[in-house]
């Protein structure tokens, strides 16, 4: 029997890897990636759920936070301040378009010819609407008719006017002249009558002082007295 | 078999914890994020309207209480025109003149004031405004009636007259009819 080297079926021992080292150089792949979907699912799950415990806490907070905010009652302050704006602005609004009539008779005063007389006064005013007047008056000649509308043209009382309803008396004197006027009864007669209607012109009659008397805390003792008639009577422009 | 079984449990694992687990908690938490999102924009609102409304507070109370009496004065809360009447005959008392003839009529219907300023034509929510006519006449002369418009123009609470009318006589005294007109917020002392 010719010897063959290596031929023998007892393996050599230099050529034999033992088969722990073989396993031990085994990388599996499928292996690693499941266990770091593993490690990964699981970590990402105890984030998630500190997370969402983290965030039921800031909620309870945020819940005592907004509790507290709300617990401050400034619902019926805000209704107080409501009703005192309005109370304001009402009042503001009602001064605005608070006329002064004295003024009126002021400014009449000072327009009124010498010539005219004034036999009726009328005054209306719807507040916040317009404010009118209605004069009807009386003269000697029907020239102070135009003097007197020229003269009304010149000033600021009325923001538009008309003069109407001129009625010139055919009854003259000896001397040809128109009669003065002359009281019959208790009404005057003249031998023009006309009469001038218009709207005020709101900034002239606007009341512009300060509310000065206070019904309600000053109690005013009256005189009892009257003045005197000759004491007023030459410096009123629509009494005779 | 075995070499592969466990990895593949450890997947199946992986995925339903994530499936039945982490999607879920980590909705839930966007959702709580959400909320608390919500909850501060309402607190940061409220403060923002407690500011406010203290700030008002603070303005308001800077008017004095005297002015604001003046304001109640002004325009009341109830208008008791028997009290007015009788305010009305001692200013007219105060101005020497007869007052009588007295018709008094109360509108709680609302009124609505327009401004008469060119710059401002905007009507103003009165709300609840009433009001109260009162018709009366003075006898007297000229100047004791200028100097009860004048009274009337100025006095607390305000009287807006809305008519006069006058037929000149003769006489010396002459009879004036006058109409005034005053004002109530009913809800202003609540």
């Amino acid at each position: 029997m010719a010897y063959i080297p290596g031929s023998s079926f007892i393996p050599k021992e230099t050529n034999v890897t033992p088969k722990v080292m073989q396993r031990k150089r085994t990388f599996h792949v499928f292996g690693f990636i499941a266990s770091a979907m593993l490690m990964t699912s699981l970590i990402a799950a105890i984030g998630v759920f500190a997370y969402g415990k983290f965030s039921e806490k800031k909620l309870e907070e945020a819940k005592v936070a907004l509790v507290k905010e709300k617990s401050v009652d400034m619902e019926s302050k805000m209704v107080e301040i409501a009703i005192f704006d309005r109370q304001l602005a009402l009042t503001t609004r009602l001064l605005d378009n608070h006329i002064a009539p004295s003024r009126i008779f002021s400014e009449l005063e000072k327009m009124t010819k010498n010539t005219v007389q004034f036999k009726s006064f009328k005054y209306t005013y719807d507040p916040g609407y317009i404010a009118e007047l209605e004069v009807k008056g009386g003269t000697d000649e029907l020239t102070s008719v135009a003097v007197q509308k020229i003269e009304f043209a010149g000033q600021q009382l009325f923001s538009e006017f008309s003069v109407e309803n001129i009625a010139l008396s055919l009854k003259t004197t000896d001397s040809g002249k128109a009669p003065a006027p002359v009281a019959q009864g208790s009404s005057i007669v003249s031998p023009v009558d006309f009469s001038i209607s218009g709207v005020l012109n709101s900034k002239t009659v606007q009341y512009t002082g300060e509310s000065v008397v206070d019904t309600e805390t000053e109690v005013a003792t009256s005189t009892g007295e009257t003045l005197p008639a000759d004491e007023t009577v030459t410096s009123d422009p629509i009494t005779p | 078999m075995k070499g592969t079984l466990t990895p593949a449990l450890s997947i199946l694992v992986a995925i339903l914890v994530f499936f039945f687990f982490t999607q879920e908690h980590f909705a839930q938490a966007q959702k709580t994020q959400a909320e608390i999102k919500a909850h501060e924009e309402a607190r940061d609102k409220y403060a923002e309207f407690n500011e406010t409304v203290r700030a008002l507070l603070a303005k308001r109370d800077g008017v004095s209480l005297a002015e604001r009496e003046r304001l109640d004065l002004l325009i009341p809360s109830k208008i008791d025109v028997t009290r007015l009447v009788v305010d009305l005959e001692k200013i007219a008392r105060d101005s020497g003149m007869l007052f009588g003839n007295i018709k008094a009529t109360e509108d709680k219907a609302n009124k609505q004031i327009t401004s008469t300023e060119d710059t401002d034509t905007s009507e103003i929510d009165t709300g609840s405004l009433e009001t109260a006519d009162i018709s009366f006449d003075v006898i007297g002369t000229y100047e004791q009636f200028k100097a009860l418009m004048e009274t009337i123009e100025g006095s607390l609470p305000l009287f807006e007259v809305t008519k006069i009318t006058l037929q000149v006589s003769d006489e010396v005294f002459q009879k004036y009819e006058v109409s005034v007109r005053t004002f109530s917020i009913p809800d202003a002392h609540k």
